[in-house]
């Protein structure tokens, strides 16, 4: 793989498997990542949504890097959450995660996804990761997600990376794409904004907005936790890569109708994504516990009508 | 704020998407653009567009752009190539290929083939590492960040880019060639033409003096002097009354001087052509185009319900006399 080259396809935003202590749940882990790897182009790791990354200690931020690196090999890329509350707390965890890559020795792709203005202002923002590129060898993918930004408790923040901010930002080698939720005409000034960089991609952030109209570099989804195949089938047919299945009797049908079932489960777990899905994967026995964060809000709902559905429509 | 329903909200997004799609390309436009005008001005032989599905319609929309302003171009079905269309092709030849993936097996499949037969190669493409931007001598970037067909069901962004990325070669090209407007009207003489066919033969004939006539007993010499001043190839022939009897051609002289050994003072009547073609003065230029066609000459007698002469028309004349050629030469 050639180094540094940003994927393009499916990211798994990927559920943080906790046993009942609140520790990472390594073998299930391995089993999520043994389910979900053969379909992804790549992983994101501890993010602020599904990974509960807000709500993971920096012990279990290591933890969770050392052992998904010990299983994925290098296989595919790995995306990972580095934000924290402070620029000077996150430039600690990205020390940190970077000493355990380094002694590790590890040879895959690794991409530190970060949200700015999670815990710095538009202002000054190129000075900060003209610094913060220099302490790593690994690249940088941004995130802007307006909903993580207006969670926190600060009036007045701005909860979008400026056009003009990002316009200079993309001037910097080592970032080298950026993860997208908002509004279609946002992500088309910033698509302006970085026309100057062939090279630098805009993923969507969102699962209905790429499923109505498809980014051409790819999608964070969160509904491939339990759904990877047809989240896979469905980006990559959007992406133009399954070109030979069109000739396929009813292609276009099939895809029509995968991109339809994908609506309807995301229907089910979207008023609470993690804990919906991590009660399913515990169902499906492909993780152990589904202990969430103190981040996750807890479900009022007894049933879990999404296992019901997954096993009705035999997904895999 | 405008309250708009979700339809044309939907509408917008999609005219949104797609625009961007283009302007995306603007900063794209580099050294290698410059290269494929160079490649194309310098060739000898002719652009040949190549693509499946949506991406060869966009191919075909490119090269009737090209073709009409006035750098000759083909379309080369990838499918059709293999079975014998290759033959098409020469060495000279620049092949633009067009595939938003890049991927397209059929396309890539004919690649070594026509690279093989010497051809350069331009791809029209979204993905620089694909086989087919590998392949080709020029790579154009014609990716878009977004499609606006939900699941990718259709090509929409991509292929409006690409259309876009053909017009601006096109208009390039009509610039470094100093394409002018008589080059233009030289290639669409559809419009005026069209128009030309539908009008009556008496608002597009030769009238009064400018009608070749002699009378029946009037000398082949007197004839020949009518055709010769009057310029249309022919003189007709008619009564005290003006009604037609025959008419005297180029053709109808020369038969008359291999029968006879002096034909200067026989009389018109005695080597016309009867009885002639003519037409009604009522009747459509497409009409009379027709007529001469089928008969293979190349002037007509018009007249009246009475066969009174009323004009005459000439075949280059009503397909537009010099302003053009059928055959697109001047």
């Amino acid at each position: 793989m050639e180094a540094n080259k940003t994927p393009k396809g499916l990211i798994v935003d990927l559920i943080t498997p906790l046993d009942d202590k609140g520790d990472i749940d390594n073998a299930g882990l391995v089993s999520l990542l043994k389910k979900v790897l053969p379909h992804a182009d790549a992983v994101l790791l501890a993010s602020p949504n599904m990974g509960e990354g807000s709500g993971l200690s920096l012990n279990l931020k290591t933890d969770l890097l050392k052992n998904a690196t010990t299983f994925i090999q290098g296989r595919i890329p790995i995306f990972f959450w580095i934000s924290e509350d402070s620029a000077e707390n996150t430039e600690k965890t990205l020390a940190l995660l970077e000493d355990l890559l380094k002694l590790s020795n590890y040879k895959g792709e690794v991409f530190w996804l970060d949200s700015p203005l999670y815990y710095h202002s538009n202002r000054g923002l190129y000075d900060h990761y003209q610094d913060l590129t220099l302490n790593t060898k690994y690249p940088f993918v941004l995130y802007n997600d307006p909903g993580l930004i207006n969670l926190l408790e600060r009036p007045l923040k701005r909860c979008n990376i400026r056009t003009s901010i990002l316009k200079n930002l993309a001037e910097i080698g080592k970032i080298k794409a950026l993860i997208f939720r908002g509004s279609l005409t946002r992500v088309n000034n910033y698509q302006k904004a970085v026309n100057r960089r062939p090279d630098f991609r805009v993923y969507d952030g969102d699962e209905d907005r790429f499923l109505e109209y498809p980014s051409m570099s790819g999608v964070l989804s969160i509904g491939s936790n339990i759904a990877p195949r047809i989240w896979s089938n469905v980006i990559r047919a959007s992406l133009g890569m399954l070109e030979k299945d069109r000739e396929k009797r009813d292609y276009l049908n099939q895809i029509w109708e995968m991109g339809e079932l994908l609506k309807d489960l995301r229907q089910i777990y979207n008023p609470n994504p993690v804990w919906t899905i991590k009660r399913s994967l515990v169902d499906l026995n492909i993780i152990g516990f589904h202990t969430c964060t103190s981040v996750t809000q807890p479900f009022v709902e007894e049933e879990n009508h999404l296992t019901e559905f997954i096993s009705k429509h035999a997904i895999e | 704020m405008e309250k708009v329903s979700r339809l044309i909200q939907q509408a917008r997004e999609v005219l949104q998407i797609e625009a961007q799609g283009v302007l995306g390309l603007i900063e794209r436009v580099g050294p290698e653009f410059e290269q494929a005008v160079e490649m194309i001005l310098n060739s000898k032989g002719r652009v040949i567009f190549t693509g499946i599905g949506k991406s060869g319609i966009v191919g075909r929309k490119i090269m009737a752009t090209l073709n009409s302003t006035g750098t000759p171009s083909l379309f080369l079905h990838p499918v059709e190539a293999v079975h014998g269309d290759l033959g098409v092709v020469t060495a000279d030849d620049i092949v633009i290929a067009i595939s938003n993936s890049g991927y397209t097996k059929e396309l890539v499949n004919i690649l070594p083939i026509l690279k093989n037969l010497g051809v350069r190669l331009i791809a029209f493409c979204g993905d620089p590492e694909s086989p087919l931007a590998k392949e080709s001598h020029l790579f154009i970037d014609v990716g878009v960040e977004r499609e606006a067909c939900p699941l990718g069901l259709a090509p929409t962004t991509s292929t409006t880019a690409a259309l876009a990325m053909g017009d601006a070669l096109a208009v390039v090209l009509i610039n470094r060639k100093q394409f002018n407007t008589s080059d233009f009207k030289r290639f669409h003489p559809g419009g005026s033409l069209g128009d030309r066919l539908s009008i009556k033969i008496k608002e597009a004939m030769f009238t009064k003096e400018q009608i070749p006539l002699v009378s029946a007993d009037q000398t082949v010499r007197e004839t020949i002097f009518e055709i010769d001043n009057k310029k249309l190839g022919a003189s007709l022939v008619v009564d005290g009354r003006l009604i037609l009897l025959g008419i005297v051609t180029d053709g109808d002289i020369r038969r008359a001087l291999l029968k006879w050994k002096d034909i200067m003072e026989l009389k018109a009547k005695e080597i016309m052509s009867k009885p002639p073609k003519m037409i009604d003065e009522e009747k459509n230029v497409s009409e009379a185009i027709t007529l001469m066609e089928h008969n293979a000459i190349s002037v007509l007698p018009v007249v009246d319900k009475l066969k009174r002469v009323k004009g005459i028309v000439h075949l280059h004349e009503l397909l537009g006399g010099k302003e053009f050629r059928l055959n697109g030469s001047q």
